[in-house]
């Protein structure tokens, strides 16, 4: 029949993904956006991507952090594709961390998630600092603070993945 | 029966007609005021009707509990929905209240600058990034807004400006953006000078001024206008206050630290200045 032409235990997996990163997206652009901590803003979207590439590989991975990137550079408006390059190599990095170095633990995770977010924070960095060079000190302490206070809500992101991840299990 | 009827039945009849002859004849003897025989009576009956009364009010009130409880039910039913009704009126009042003395004032404003053609709009939503200070609005080119448009309040005070369009949404880079650079003059004496957004301070929604004039000087208090300079800006729009002066990290140059007249965090609606006269 026409729906065996298809992978649907697969296509299904796309699909809860995809719910996922709309959940996530939605939290990040809107219930948290306005909310901050010691002045700086939560961005806990490369956790989400980290969490997926840890749990399904680095091409899984990277497919999720593609469409993470090509949906966040329409939403944070200071960049065009930043994210769109950025997020697919670090889900990709992610998962093939998960494979070759580390394990897929929950403390294993956090230490990805950490260096995801991280990396973002210093590519992100970029912009201001060619816009003022002087405040690089000033960035690197954002980009920490961005790190910490975007820890919590990684945290609880590896949860719903490795959900998704073992119920989709072959 | 008979016998019994005769000998108890007889003498019962007999002793409560004398009790009714007795209590009538009591009764009808004073004023209205109660004989000592009906006070007495009063007295001891008090307590019990007092008890008896409780105890109906009671059974009473059970009885409406048990009989009532629905129309009861249904009766808080509508009257949540009415509270809520109402609450949600008076909501709408409010926001209506707000947006009403908003336009009120942008009325005053376009009565003040009849130069402005402005498109009011509602923010949408606010960057999420630590990295930018944006904001979307309700409106874009299908309301003839253009890229480099200013954005106002309702006083007047410029919030920003349109940096991205869509065909019914706009990006607005705030004046605390580190990528602001405008023509101001401070102060009374209106030195030239321009103010530039600074990564530093914009967290905490402040700019800087940096002095283009060398005999530039600012003092705490000072106003920070629009220049015009260009033609980029209306001229005259109101920016922020100087809160202090401080000198550069080099030791030269002096730079002012201002705050924005408008607390960005609780701007909802905003203006657009489609089109305005650029004075020479």
């Amino acid at each position: 029949m026409f729906v065996d032409l298809f992978h649907t235990k697969k296509l299904r997996l796309a699909f809860v993904y995809i719910l996922f990163l709309m959940l996530v997206l939605f939290l990040q652009d809107t219930v948290l956006a306005r909310m901050t901590v010691f002045g700086v803003k939560m961005m806990f979207i490369p956790a989400a991507i980290a969490a997926v590439g840890v749990h399904e590989g680095g091409f899984r991975g990277g497919l999720f952090g593609l469409l993470a990137g090509f949906l966040c550079d329409m939403t944070f408006t200071e960049n065009t594709v930043l994210f769109t390059l950025l997020f697919p190599a670090i889900g990709f990095a992610a998962g093939m961390a998960a494979d070759f170095m580390m394990n897929r633990s929950y403390i294993a995770y956090l230490f990805t998630a950490a260096a995801c977010i991280v990396v973002t924070g210093c590519i992100q960095m970029i912009r201001v600092l060619v816009l003022q060079p002087s405040a690089v000190f000033y960035c690197l302490l954002i980009v920490v603070a961005q790190m910490l206070v975007s820890m919590p809500m990684a945290a609880v992101l590896y949860f719903p993945v490795e959900q998704i991840a073992s119920r989709f299990e072959a | 029966m008979k016998n019994y009827l005769k000998k108890y039945g007889i003498k019962l009849l007999a002793v409560v007609l004398v009790v009714a002859l007795v209590t009538l004849v009591v009764a009808s003897s004073g004023d209205g005021k109660a004989g000592v025989v009906e006070d007495t009576a009063g007295a001891v009956r008090s307590p019990f009707q007092k008890v008896a009364q409780a105890l109906v009010s009671r059974v009473e009130s059970f009885y409406g509990y048990l009989f009532d409880y629905e129309m009861l039910m249904q009766e808080n039913e509508n009257l949540r929905a009415q509270i809520a009704d109402l609450e949600q009126q008076v909501r709408e009042n409010e926001q209506a209240k707000i947006e009403n003395e908003e336009l009120r004032e942008a009325l005053n404003l376009q009565q003040k600058r009849s130069d402005f053609v402005m498109e009011s709009a509602k923010i949408v939503s606010w960057n999420a990034s630590n990295w930018a200070s944006t904001f979307t609005i309700s409106k874009g080119q299908e309301s003839g807004i253009e890229i480099g448009d200013s954005v106002v309040t309702s006083y007047g005070v410029l919030v920003g400006t349109v940096s991205e369009l869509g065909s019914n949404w706009a990006t607005v880079d705030t004046v605390v953006d580190i990528g602001t650079s405008i023509g101001v003059l401070v102060g009374t004496e209106e030195t030239s000078a321009m103010l530039l957004g600074d990564y530093t301070l914009m967290n905490s929604h402040y700019m800087k001024v940096s002095f283009v004039a060398e005999s530039g000087q600012a003092i705490t208090g000072d106003t920070v206008v629009t220049s015009g300079a260009g033609g980029r800006y209306p001229q005259g729009l109101l920016i922020g206050t100087v809160t202090s002066v401080h000198t550069e990290a080099a030791g030269q140059n002096e730079y002012a630290v201002v705050e924005p007249f408008t607390d960005l965090n609780a701007l909802t609606q905003i203006f657009v200045i489609k089109d305005f006269e650029v004075i020479e």
